[in-house]
């Protein structure tokens, strides 16, 4: 077993997960399930014999490439990768969906071989596995709807695909590597290749792919989509663009907008997206700021939310799965039917919302903290005030509608037992973090001295959370909060899909119109050029007209006479 | 069981009891943050609570402009 695992690339935890689930295409239903479970067993067993540290140099052409590197931020990452792959296999036991449970075992192992890459080319490699398996993902989430979010989905996702590639030859020709280290956004290569990182960041204006396709999957797709891609983005980030000051602002910026769509949204699982985005939005601040105390911050930050995000989603993907809807007008009183599922998303929500004792107290708190310690107030202001917006949607908002607020009288089981085992490990973890940072710490990938249980953070965080929780409780007694409507809400995806959309079908209009006249009158002098080679050529014309042997001989017999005449003379 | 008035009114009296003992620390221990206005008295809970109402009235104002019926796009 361990000479197994000696090879280099036989462990690399990506592609165990990448070749087991092509080869589960391919599987009885049973062995399937076994597989499923058993995968990212495998991969944590082979990424655990890997060193802490790595670099895996491979000379290709007239490239060097690092297929594998592993270091401190990326060995903390594909952990994390790993255990959300070994959470949503567990989540996704209860049926046996041949495509999507081996999508997802594709899409979660190119996105740690993405995090695993030390150069651009093995990068674009597995981040264009990941946005078509995840694509796939989306188009498995049933309906006409699904299809449509995951085609749209899949073209935003190539569009990256494509600027990170463009990028990429830029920086080699440029710098003649194509190694994957800092960059800098002043270069034409270094901005292009950010954008293609922003693009599956969910930046501002570029992120309504995110809310669009993740509540389209399936209960268990959106679990895995929760994790990975985006936070793929956040590694690169951390990775090419550590302490680039525009990443501050747009990451302060993508923590407070959402927050005002998520108010009103109607469906759950679309509230949690734009809560997702929120909290990217606490990473790339993190980013921006770029100390190593910031990058922790964000390490442990994606690590936590991974995991409460996911516990979210498989809360809202059990109503779902039990109700068959995931929206508040339809939802309420469920505590009675989902017991379980209720506890565990309202521990997923306290984490999220910070709450002591839990993970997001602890990651949350050490990017407030990294951004404090150097001096961006503005950011810092904005920042805590994105908390206490976190707190009303996704600690309040998303329970209490589900499985408080109005009985709806809706009655159903609670949800299947390997959900409820999934959400208890997800659960469990949020605690554990919460309550033990320094194991914590030590997965970090820099030593740092912070003390999230002083008196003064846990007090000011109670304090923040408390009165947030009290302006709800005002707000709803007395009717002021907004009611739950059947709604659309226009997002910047309804540029793409209505304006441009128009816009094409005119230009569509207009080209098959002038393309029809082109070939009404690419006809007509067709027909003329045929016309004069058909009478010149053709069956009947003078050069095709048919001689009979008789006439050759003839002819043949001419010439000869004619020879044997000229000869004599 | 939980929607019994008598519940709910325990619920929110418990709330506001929490609320009113957390603001008492902030009499008694004078908290030394990055920032100066971080010492404020009640810097954390008054910023809380205001974030909160301002967000929820601000959404209600997107509402008038965003709002599309649930089948806008089909």
């Amino acid at each position: 077993m361990i000479d197994f695992f000696i090879n280099d690339y036989i462990n690399h935890p990506g592609i165990i997960l990448i070749l087991g689930g092509i080869a589960m295409l391919f599987m009885s239903s049973n062995m399937r399930r076994i597989t499923t479970f058993a995968l990212p067993i495998v991969a944590l067993l082979g990424f655990l014999a890997y060193p802490d540290e790595l670099i895996l140099t491979v000379n290709l052409f007239s490239y060097t490439l690092d297929p594998i590197r592993i270091d401190g931020i990326s060995w903390i990452f594909t952990l994390i990768f790993i255990i959300a792959a070994f959470i949503t296999a567990i989540y996704s036991l209860h049926r046996s969906d041949k495509y999507e449970q081996s999508m997802i075992a594709i899409y979660a192992g190119s996105a740690i071989g993405a995090v695993l890459a030390g150069d651009l080319l093995t990068l674009f490699i597995f981040w264009e596995i990941s946005a078509l398996s995840s694509a796939v993902i989306v188009w498995l989430g049933n309906g006409h709807h699904a299809r449509q979010a995951g085609m749209r989905y899949l073209i935003i996702h190539i569009t990256s695909g494509l600027l990170l590639m463009l990028g990429s030859l830029l920086h080699y020709q440029q710098t003649n590597s194509i190694l994957f280290n800092a960059m800098s956004i002043d270069t034409l290569a270094g901005l292009l290749i950010f954008l293609a990182f922003g693009i599956k960041c969910a930046f501002p204006f570029l992120h309504n792919w995110l809310q669009d396709a993740y509540p389209e999957a399936s209960p268990v797709g959106t679990v895995a989509l929760s994790a990975f891609t985006t936070k793929l983005a956040v590694y690169c980030l951390a990775r090419g663009y550590a302490g680039t000051e525009s990443l501050i602002w747009i990451g302060a910026l993508m923590t407070a907008f959402p927050i005002f769509y998520a108010v009103i949204e109607n469906d759950l699982r679309k509230v949690l997206a734009y809560s997702l985005n929120n909290q990217l939005g606490f990473m790339v601040v993190g980013v921006g700021v770029g100390t190593e105390i910031a990058l922790n911050g964000t390490a442990a930050h994606a690590f936590a939310h991974i995991l409460y995000k996911a516990l979210l989603f498989m809360s809202m993907g059990a109503v779902l799965h039990r109700i068959g809807t995931c929206k508040a007008t339809e939802l309420g009183g469920l505590y009675k039917s989902m017991p379980w599922t209720t506890v565990f998303c309202l521990i997923g929500a306290m984490s999220i919302s910070a709450f002591p004792l839990l993970s997001g107290f602890i990651s949350k708190g050490i990017i407030l903290y990294a951004v404090a310690e150097e001096g961006h107030w503005i950011t810092w202001l904005v920042l805590l005030f994105a908390s206490a917006g976190v707190l009303h949607h996704s600690g309040i908002k998303v329970p209490f509608f589900s499985f408080f607020a109005h009985d709806q009288g809706l009655q159903c089981k609670e949800a299947p037992l390997n959900m409820l085992l999934a959400m208890g490990i997800t659960a469990a973890m949020c605690i554990l973090l919460g309550i033990f940072p320094h194991v914590f710490y030590q997965w970090l990938p820099y030593s740092m001295d912070f003390h999230p249980y002083t008196f003064d953070h846990t007090i000011t965080q109670l304090q923040l959370i408390f009165f947030s929780l009290l302006a709800f409780t005002v707000l709803f007694r007395n009717g002021w909060y907004p009611p739950e409507i059947r709604s659309t809400n226009l997002d910047i995806d309804w540029l793409y899909r209505k304006p441009l959309n128009h816009l094409m079908k005119v230009f569509a209009l207009i080209y098959s119109n002038l393309l029809s006249r082109v070939q009404d009158s690419k006809q007509t002098s067709m027909r003329r050029i045929t016309k004069f080679f058909y009478e010149a050529h053709g069956p009947n014309s003078s050069i095709a007209r048919g001689a009979s042997i008789g006439n050759m001989v003839i002819w043949v017999a001419v010439l000869l006479s004619a020879c044997l005449m000229f000869y004599y003379i | 069981m939980i929607y019994s008035k008598k519940f709910i009114n325990f619920v929110v009296y418990a709330l506001y009891f929490i609320c009113a003992v957390l603001l008492l620390f902030d009499v008694f221990h004078h908290r030394h943050g990055h920032f100066k206005f971080e010492e404020w008295f009640s810097f954390y809970a008054v910023y809380g609570f205001i974030a909160c109402i301002a967000i929820v009235f601000s959404a209600i104002q997107l509402r008038k402009i965003l709002m599309r019926d649930e089948d806008y796009y089909d």
